[in-house]
Order: structure tokens, then sequence, then C-alpha cells
């Protein structure tokens, strides 16, 4: 019983914090625990959440994406830049993801086939669909989107739920069976605990690990179409430093970046954690804004000291 | 017998790898950066003066200076992403002193100690508390960060000291102060890197951390050192990068930096996995990053080529120092099984 306590507490444990923080903010701020506030936080949860989506997938297999932010500007360009030119809706959202999935390929490629390290691979990535970026709209040029429906599907809401955060729902709960029921999923968990021994067991490591990356380009791909109907607009600048926001709330989920450990669904709700903690600064007028990355930081590294406190006490007793 | 043959073949075929590889490593930058060079040299118009060298020079000592200190960090297998924003934290500590007329070499001290300070903290949280140095310095970036915003009030700091600007702005003759401060730090790491116990023990850290440690390396004071030592260097380029443009931004300033610094760093042959800290090839790194934005200035090209060319010449570089062209996967592991295959046969 003590283990299965212990168990649960170690998958939840982002869950838990998450409901803390939304008890304690509800008592201290009284405008915080407002449909209309909640509203908006999912909006802006949804487009990390759905980018940490992919990126848990990719830090499972032990490697990391950092242009995540810039692909997700890149599909906003894309979704416009369609949008423009025909109009029609479906292909405004295939189309990006289309594309993410060709720069995640190009990541893939270079880390599996040339073997360069993933850190290197996407922070030249990175810089290279910044520079395409630019180049497409001569020069950072913001692109307005015109489509009624493509934006409502970024400002509307059914019922309490913004659409974009059924977006995201629907890609976790698809990420989280994926994770835990396909073969994938477990070739993922297999090749993050220990790559040497993956290769000895005939599991396909370079062919999964492209696989993610082509994963994570969608997932970062389809945030970006999410964010081109909320912002009404396509630009690259739009996702900059979005990558470090999807880590932060992969780490804050509890994946271990060393690969191997972690629930994916627990990225969602470090994405919403990272968000409130926005939220009540924005909402909090005694604070000034540009303490928010203090907060987040500060939050950050308390969780990581007390990872590796938990590990050195767990393995101590073991 | 036959086998004691194509044991010794195998043997030599990996020899010649590893050789090649070190080669690689060693030199693989610098004829990057002479062929860019040459290239430059035929493509760009007034490419050849003495004003380019210098240019050159000015403009990449900010990042040498960091990457530097970042060579020893990847080369005990450590990591900072931090560097960009520990930069400006401390370059605005000093930049604020200065605007209270406090004496340049006293600001300039405090801002190094500063982030002498800022680097020692987050060695000992890493080597301490066993911390991923990624993701922990990825919290340190965000938190410096905001930190330097809230110490300025998010307001771009002017500086007027002379004294203080001098040191970015002197010229003998033609020849920039800068080229004193690359040649000087250059010497001195290669110096550290090649001749000293310290840079010994980086390599043993880097190469099997857990055999330093049992040979008696103190393994965690050294790896803590490096990243105290980058983050002096950090403040140092800083400093320098405002004596400079004479204005401090606290939103933009040292962005970009970690980035760039780490790609000279791997360009330059130093692995991401740890072992020799390689300055030459660091140096390098730093003039070719410099090298390609010119190109793309000189020759009327939009900037953002030149974001692309810089990433096919990273994964480019690192790609020609990686195992895979040596061939060392297929000649080693696989012919080992093959071999072990049709003995079994």
């Amino acid at each position: 019983m003590k283990e299965r306590i212990k168990g649960f507490s170690k998958d939840y444990a982002a869950f838990i914090a998450m409901l803390i923080i939304i008890a304690a903010a509800s008592l201290l701020f009284d405008n915080f625990f407002s449909a209309n506030n909640f509203n908006n936080l999912f909006k802006r949860a949804s487009i990390i959440g759905i980018m940490a989506i992919g990126e848990a997938f990719v830090i499972l297999t032990g490697s990391i994406d950092l242009s995540v932010g810039y692909q997700c500007g890149f599909a906003s360009i894309i979704a416009a830049m369609i949008g423009a030119a025909t109009g029609n809706m479906a292909l405004m959202i295939v189309v990006p993801v289309i594309v993410g999935a060709f720069w995640g390929m190009l990541n893939g490629f270079c880390v599996t086939k040339l073997r360069v390290q993933p850190f290197i691979v996407t922070l030249a990535a990175m810089s290279c669909i910044n520079g395409v970026g630019l180049l497409i709209t001569d020069g950072g040029n913001s692109i307005g989107i015109e489509h009624d429906l493509f934006n409502r599907m970024g400002t509307e809401s059914i019922g309490i739920l913004p659409v974009s955060a059924v977006i995201m729902l629907a890609v976790v709960l698809t990420a989280a069976m994926a994770s835990k029921y396909l073969r994938f999923g477990r070739y993922c968990y297999a090749i993050g605990g220990n790559e040497d021994s993956a290769i000895m067991k005939g599991i396909p490591v370079d062919r999964i690990k492209f696989l993610t990356y082509v994963l994570s380009g969608m997932c970062s791909a389809l945030a970006g179409v999410v964010m081109a109907a909320r912002t009404h607009s396509g630009n690259i600048l739009l996702g900059e430093g979005y990558e470090m926001n999807a880590l932060a709330a992969a780490v804050l989920g509890g994946i271990l970046l060393s690969g191997g450990r972690g629930k994916v669904i627990n990225s969602m709700w470090g994405a919403i954690i990272i968000m409130i903690i926005g939220n009540i600064i924005n909402l909090n007028k005694n604070i000034p804004y540009q303490w928010e990355g203090c907060v987040t930081g500060g939050i950050l590294l308390l969780i990581l000291i007390a990872q590796s406190v938990i590990t050195r006490v767990s393995k101590a007793e073991a | 017998m036959v086998k004691e043959k194509e044991v010794q073949a195998l043997k030599k075929r990996g020899d010649q790898a590893l050789r090649r590889r070190e080669f690689t490593a060693r030199y693989g930058a610098i004829l990057v950066f002479i062929a860019l060079t040459i290239v430059n040299l035929c493509i760009t118009p007034n490419f050849f003066s003495m004003f380019t060298v210098w240019n050159i020079i000015i403009q990449s000592a900010p990042t040498i200076i960091t990457a530097m200190g970042m060579t020893f960090v990847i080369a005990v297998s450590g990591i900072d992403i931090s560097v960009g924003s520990s930069m400006a934290l401390s370059t605005i500590i000093s930049t604020l002193m200065m605007a209270q007329g406090y004496s340049a070499i006293l600001c300039s001290f405090v801002g190094i100690a500063a982030g002498f300070g800022l680097g020692l903290m987050i060695g000992t949280l890493t080597v301490k508390f066993d911390i991923q140095p990624m993701v922990l310095t990825l919290a340190f970036m965000i938190m410096l960060r905001s930190a330097s915003r809230i110490t300025c009030s998010d307001k771009s700091i002017q500086v007027l000291n002379e004294a203080f600007t001098s040191i970015g702005m002197l010229r003998f003759g033609t020849v920039p102060i800068q080229l004193i401060y690359v040649a000087a730090i250059t010497a001195l790491f290669y110096i550290i890197a090649e001749f000293t116990v310290f840079g010994k023990s980086v390599e043993a850290i880097g190469n099997n951390s857990m055999a330093a440690k049992l040979s008696g390396i103190r393994s965690d004071l050294i790896a803590v050192l490096t990243y105290a030592i980058l983050g002096g260097l950090a403040a140092t380029a800083g400093l320098l990068t405002v004596a400079r443009s004479m204005n401090c931004n606290p939103s933009s300033f040292g962005m970009g930096m970690e980035m760039e610094a780490i790609a000279a760093v791997v360009i330059g042959g130093t692995s991401m996995s740890g072992g020799k800290p390689r300055v030459l090839g660091t140096l390098a790194g730093c003039f070719i990053m410099t090298l390609i934005t010119m190109t793309v200035n000189m020759n009327g090209i939009p900037a953002s080529y030149s974001m692309i060319f810089k990433a096919v010449i990273i994964v480019m570089a690192v790609y020609l120092q990686s195992d895979q062209i040596l061939g060392r996967r297929k000649s080693g592991m696989s012919m080992i099984w093959r071999k072990r295959k049709e003995a079994r046969q």
C-alpha cells in the first residue's frame, strides 16, 4: 500500500502541484477564480501544451529539440499564406502540419543519419528555420488572416472550454495512450532508459528517434496553427522563446531530461502551471511584470533540487 | 592464423580511424576557416585589407572570451545556456554602479566578481546536487534575465565613463585593443589546457568522470571551477561589449550569446560528451561564425541567408568530426558482429 501511494504521488506530482497552485491563487486573488480568466488561461496554455507533448516524446528518448519555437512561428506563416492564397480552412491546418513534419524529418535525418548531437542539430535548425521564415516574409512582416471560421478556432469556446484547449486535450489523450499502449511509445521509454541495450534488443532505435522528431515537428506546427488562429496573423517571431517554455513544461511535468522516465500527460500540467504563474503576476498589481521569469525559474529550480534530493534518498534506501 | 591476421587488420583500421578523428577534431575547424577565407577572397569585394582583419577580431572578441570558458565547461561534459543572461546581469550591475559615479576599475571588478559568483552557484548546484546542467542553466537563464530587468527597472543604461569606454575603443595606430585581449586569452587558455594539471584534469573528467574521481582528481572542485571561470569570462565579455556600444539594454543584452559560444566550441572540435578542450579550435570556430556574418553583409545578401548558412556550416562541421564519416561505426562494431555470426555458423 505504501509503495502504491508513493508511486501514485510520483506519477501525479505535477497534477497535485497544479491543484495546490490553483487553490492558493484562488484564495489569494479574488479575480483569479473566474470562468473568464480560466478561459483565457487555457487558450494560452494550449499552445505550449501541444508543443510540450511533442517535445516530451523527444525527451523520453534522451534527445532534445530546441527548434520547436521557430517551427511554431513558421507554421503560423504557412497557415497565413495558405489562407491568403486559397482560403480553404482544411488546407490551412493540414499543410502547416505537413511542413512541420518536414522540418522534423530534417532534424531526424541529421540526428540519426549524420550522427550529429541533437542539441547542435536543433540549435542549427533554430537558426535555419528563423532564416527561411524571415526570407519568405520579406524580413519578418506579419501576414494577416481574414478567414473567419479559422480565426474563430482560436477565440471561440465550446461551453467553458476554448476550442484550442479541446485540441490540446485531444492531442494529449492520443499521446498518453500512444506512450502507454503503442509499441512506439514503449520503445521510446526503452531507448531513453538505455540506448545500448535497446539496440541489442533489436529495437529500431534510429527509426524511432526519427519518428519522435517528426512528431515533435507536427505538434509544434499544430501549436503554430492554433497560435495563428488566436492572433489572426502569421509571423516567425510568434513562437520565439517558446522552446524554453515547452522544455520547462516537460521538466515541470517530471519528465527526466536524461530520458526514459516520466508521463507524457504530465507535461500538460507543467504547461498549465507555467501559464498560471504568469497569470498570477499579471493579475497582481503589486508585483512588477518583470518578476515573471524569476518566479518561473525559481519554481523550476526548486523542483529540480527536490527531484535530485528525492532520487538520492530513494537510492540510499535501495 | 587467419584469425590473427583479421584481428590485426581490424586493429589497423581502428587505429587509422582514431588518427583521422584526432586530425579532424584538431584541424577541422581551422581548415573550414581557411576555406571560407579563400572563398571570400574570390567573391567578396574589398575583402583583402587589414580593415577586414581588425573588424573580424573586434566583432568576435566577446564571443571568443565567452567561448574559451565554454570550452572547459563542455570539456567536463557540462553545458551552460545561462551565459547570455548572467552576462547581462553582471554587466548591468557594473554599469549601474558606474552611473552612480564609482571608478571604472572598481565597477569592472565587481561585475566580473558577480559573474564569477553566479558561475560558482550554478556549478555547485549542478555538481553537488547532480542536476542536469542543461535544465539547471535553463532555469537560471530565465531567472537571471528577469533579475537583470528588475535591477534596472527595464530601462536601458547609457555608459559615458571615458576611462571605461576606452577598454573597448582604444586603438594603437590602426590595431584595435581587442587584438591584445584575444591573443592574451587564447594563449592563456591554450597553456592551461595543454600544460597544466588543471587542463589535464578537465580532460580526464570529461573522458571518464568516475575514473578521474577514483584516481584522486578533485573532480567536483574542478568542475565547479570551470563554471565559475565561464561566469567571470562572460561578465568580462559583457563589459567589453558595453564599452564599445556604450549602451546596455536589459531585455536583449547578451541574448543568443550562449548559442553562439556553444556552436563555436563544438565547431572547434570539443566533444559535447566531454573530453579534450580544444582551445585553438574554439578560436577558429568563433572566427568562422563572424566570417559568415561578414561575408553575407559585405556582399549585400539579406541577413536571413547568414542564419541559414550558419546552420548548414555548424551541422557540416560537426558531421565532419563525427564517427560516422570515419566509418568507425561500420568498420568497428558491425564487423565484429559479422565475424561472430560467421564463427557461430
